[in-house]
């Protein structure tokens, strides 16, 4: 017994040891050795280097320096956060315990071109209905529905009932200004009342690997039509302004698909790229792009994407409680 | 080589003597320190396990005949992973496993259909450094094994050959990771299988102690792709249809895997028995991001006659 006892135990023992020989080690957790860690892992998976024709290598010669042993934990995140601003991306974030990194570029540079409380004020007029997180009413005649964040959820049976109380109306606005983005399945479900057969609305391309052409074959993404609901024909007028991120730019992407669609107001911001993750050794995580988003005829969506007709709204214009964007879609829906 | 090393006196302080096994120990450390060839490491362990197991099991006393057992066990699983899909350093947790497995020993072979399903929570190695490194991990096995008695049947130390159909899955689920939220990796195996039994009485009481190894020779893997996020940007991408698309054929150029397992069974009055294992389930994949995963497991186990 006490032999079999003994063996017992070494093969406990032995098999134990044997992590720290099999197991890959550990990288220190030092501040030398986490910017390296954040600047390769960029380096290798985020996927718009060539198309921002950004020299990633001499950005590390720039900021590594700046990183020594005694770097503190404010220091280090200061450094990386100037680091990865370089790549002008609101999908890219490093997040500490402290405090998060983020690209506000992207719209506080631009007018903004939307004030809500305006815009409720004058012309929601209070009387409007929110149905699931879509507010909508009538607006001089023509079908206004507001969607204000893609994080929301959107149902078949919101977009029936909203859609079938403007049936008889000449055409729909869909205001998104503002809205930052969430969940693409919310656009898909609202496209597919606005088309009539299987569309193919962008193309997609994953990064496939370390190397900076390792990119998975084009994937052509397809909107379905969708059966035994309201569906809408007539004309739609998108409005947008540089607040428009990630997914509500993929709605945006997918509407310039759509024949009876026309895009009102300023470009939106961008994010082409979906957001995907990783974590540094000390345990900060951080957001990068990993994709590549065009439109069918190949043009990439990364830095917004232009209206079809330009609108802007001055701060004088919200002063006197106008909104020269919604105005020049109403214009132009009632002329049909 | 050298016998002075600190494992062979370790061993030797736990044994109090020299001999064969505690030699090959000594050899095996030495030369898993010294090389940077993983399968050969692996394989020197195995080489420690299996010689050491017949150096010591060679008494005589009652050996186990006919059964059928359905099979229940409780274990314990201490876990060490270091997945690129997840964190650049190591994660490590415990989780509570339950092992629902059935076995049939004839004269002729041992057939086992086990089934092993864990949940547990995982910690990065700096996780005392900065709270934020944890995640959630869930294991299912399925796994079925075919072996023939090669030789010994009945005398108390006998020897199995087989072979056996293992599948591996795990998921950690770590919402730091955003789109990237659930690394996992799954694999479906063609195994070469070994095992010996002794059988022995000690205090008037009938054991069996068993030691059993696999070992994948073919594999289906299917693991995240390089930038671990699903295609949820195109609505007809389906999830189980994009992984089964991505699976790689593997053998032990890129998949690796050694299950390991010490039992000890005491035969209870019913014939129906109790059971102590220690289980080491090692695997490493090296495709597309590399994982090292290696668990140790301890399943107490009552077997029923059926």
């Amino acid at each position: 017994m006490k032999q079999i006892l003994y063996i017992c135990f070494g093969v406990l023992i032995s098999f134990a040891a044997c992590e720290e020989v099999l197991i890959e080690k550990n990288p220190s957790n030092d501040p030398v050795t986490n910017f390296d860690i954040l600047w390769r892992i960029m380096n290798e998976r985020y996927s718009f280097f060539e198309y921002k024709n950004i020299d990633w290598d001499s950005v590390y010669d720039e900021y590594r320096p700046l990183v020594s042993q005694s770097t503190n934990d404010v220091e280090l995140f200061d450094i990386m956060k100037d680091m990865l601003r370089i790549l002008e991306d609101g999908h890219v974030n490093l997040r500490s315990d402290f405090d998060i990194v983020r690209f506000p570029d992207l719209y506080l540079d631009y007018p903004q071109n939307f004030d809500r409380d305006m815009l409720e004020r004058v012309y929601w007029e209070k009387d409007y209905r929110i149905t699931g997180f879509l507010v909508n009413r009538e607006i001089q005649g023509v079908g206004y529905i507001y969607y204000g964040s893609f994080v929301a959820s959107v149902t078949d049976d919101d977009l029936d009932f909203v859609l079938s109380r403007f049936e008889d109306l000449p055409a729909l606005i869909i205001d998104i200004r503002n809205n930052e983005g969430g969940d693409p399945q919310y656009a898909f479900r609202m496209i597919e009342r606005l088309i009539s057969r299987r569309t193919h609305v962008y193309n997609h391309q994953f990064k496939s690997g370390p190397g900076p052409d390792e990119f998975s074959e084009l994937e052509e993404i397809y909107a379905n039509t969708k059966n035994n609901v309201v569906k809408w024909n007539k004309p739609v007028y998108l409005l947008t302004n540089r607040n428009v991120y990630s997914a509500a730019n993929l709605f945006t992407a997918m509407m310039k698909a759509v024949p009876q669609v026309t895009q009102i107001g300023d470009f939106t911001g961008g994010g082409g790229g979906v957001p995907a993750g990783a974590e540094l050794p000390n345990g900060w995580a951080f957001n990068y792009s990993s994709t590549i988003l065009s439109l069918p005829d190949g043009f990439i969506v990364e830095n917004g994407l232009a209206p079809d007709i330009f609108v802007e709204q001055t701060p004088q214009d919200v002063a006197n409680g106008v909104d020269p964007i919604l105005d020049r879609a109403i214009e132009l829906a009632k002329a049909n | 080589m050298s016998l002075s090393g600190p494992w062979f006196i370790k061993i030797v302080i736990v044994t109090k003597k020299i001999s064969p096994c505690n030699l090959i120990v000594t050899w095996s450390y030495f030369d898993l320190e010294q090389s940077k060839n993983q399968m050969k490491r692996t394989i020197l362990i195995f080489a420690f396990t299996l010689v050491s197991f017949m150096i010591k099991a060679n008494g005589d006393s009652l050996s186990m005949k006919y059964g059928r057992h359905w099979v229940t066990g409780l274990g314990l699983s201490l876990q060490t992973v270091w997945d690129e899909a997840m964190s650049p350093v190591r994660y490590g947790g415990t989780s509570l496993r339950v092992n629902p497995s059935l076995q049939k020993y004839t004269a002729k072979h041992w057939r086992t259909i086990d089934v092993s399903l864990g949940l547990g929570g995982l910690r990065s190695s700096y996780f005392e450094q900065s709270k934020r490194g944890k995640a959630m991990n869930f294991g299912f096995n399925f796994d079925y094994r075919y072996l023939r008695h090669l030789t010994g049947f009945g005398t108390g130390n006998e020897v199995f050959l087989g072979g056996g159909i293992r599948t591996l899955n795990n998921a950690r689920l770590h919402s730091q990771l955003d789109n990237s939220i659930l690394p996992f990796d799954s694999f479906t195996s063609l195994t070469v299988e070994g095992g010996l039994q002794r059988s022995f009485r000690w205090k008037q009481r009938d054991f069996l102690l068993r030691y059993s190894l696999g070992l994948p020779i073919m594999s289906l893997a299917m693991r995240p792709n390089y930038v671990s996020v699903y295609n949820f940007v195109n609505p007809e991408a389906k999830f189980f249809g994009e992984r089964i698309e991505e699976h790689g054929l593997s053998s032990f150029g890129s998949y690796f895997r050694m299950v390991s397992k010490v039992e000890l069974l005491y035969k209870l009055r019913t014939g129906n028995l109790m059971g102590l294992a220690y289980q080491w389930d090692y695997y490493s994949y090296n495709r597309v991001h590399q994982l090292n995963v290696a668990t140790h497991t301890i399943t107490f186990s009552r077997y029923f006659n059926y």
